[in-house]
């Protein structure tokens, strides 16, 4: 016998999976599609995942800089091996700049890099 | 108020009642309610009528796992361990219990459980979603792939909008938006 669930537990299943399970399923039905736009959901989730605090590492070279996500349990690794490609997550940035953070929001981040030449400036920010 | 009874009546989902030690079945506080607020299962003629969601096999898990987690005094890696163990079920039956135990208010086995069905979902596609959950493809071909947002606001509108009121602040000649998915 299938069982179908209610639409609050649909939710609550919801709100432990990763942003980018959610964005793909999306396109499961109408109904998840509805559910995954609920504000409730993005108050669920968000309440889920600021219990699991990760530190963002900006790794800076001469001509590019990395991002990297990493859970606060993996602290002591990256205290023995400084190199966060060790022990954390690559966050795609779009280009490989100097990133600087320039501001966060509920876990939403905002960098900035910029640009100079002699012909024009160029400024990036992307959340 | 009437006296604590040791045993408390539960009936089920297919109308079969049971006897249940009655310390374990007060874990749900929808037990709990019926038998403090109402008087209920003190016997078989007025045993609790428990929710449609909950067949006998669900309420025998159920029960296991207040039986494990009445017990005071374990740690918590034995706790962790034992839910483990617990949620190791196909998934039919996993979401019958997460139905299960909402009904009847348990919601660390909620939790539980919901954590269970996301880390199976997952990795899924969104069409072994539909056959998990029986959900009909009601979204046509077309309207599948997302309609592209065209943002028409002029850069100096953007700007505006970022500076805020005070505007003018930054001196960004370009701006491009990524948003991370």
């Amino acid at each position: 016998m299938a069982e179908v669930l209610p639409h609050e537990l649909i939710l609550e299943i919801l709100s432990w999976l990763p942003v980018t399970s959610l964005m793909r399923f999306r396109c499961v039905s109408k109904t998840w599609k509805f559910l995954i736009s609920n504000p409730y959901l993005v108050k669920l989730h968000f309440e889920r995942s600021s219990r699991t605090p990760q530190i963002l590492l900006l790794e800076r070279q001469r001509y590019k800089s990395q991002c990297f996500l990493a859970g606060l349990d993996s602290l002591p690794c990256l205290i023995q091996n400084p190199a966060p490609s060790s022990c954390g997550r690559i966050l795609p940035c779009p280009k490989p700049y100097k990133y600087n953070l320039f501001g966060s929001c509920n876990g939403l981040l905002s960098l900035h890099d910029s640009l100079f030449t002699n012909q024009y400036e160029e400024h990036w920010v992307c959340f | 108020m009437k006296m604590m009874k040791p045993y408390v009546w539960l009936q089920t989902s297919d109308d079969s009642i049971q006897q249940v030690e009655q310390e374990i079945a007060m874990f749900c506080p929808l037990i709990c309610q019926e038998i403090i607020q109402k008087g209920m299962g003190s016997s078989k003629n007025c045993a609790i009528c428990l929710p449609q969601q909950v067949s006998p096999a669900m309420l025998s898990l159920i029960l296991d796992y207040c039986r494990f987690h009445q017990v005071p005094g374990r740690s918590n890696k034995e706790r962790k361990s034992y839910d483990e163990k617990f949620v190791r079920i196909d998934t039919e039956r996993l979401c019958e219990l997460t139905s299960a135990a909402d009904s009847l208010q348990l919601k660390p086995l909620v939790d539980l459980t919901s954590r269970a069905l996301a880390r199976i979902i997952e990795g899924k596609t969104p069409e072994e979603i539909r056959d998990i959950f029986h959900l009909p493809d009601d979204l046509t071909e077309n309207v599948e792939v997302e309609e592209e947002h065209v943002d028409d606001r002029s850069v100096d509108d953007l700007l505006s909008f970022i500076n805020g009121n005070d505007g003018g602040k930054l001196n960004i000649l370009t701006i491009l938006i990524f948003v991370f998915t």
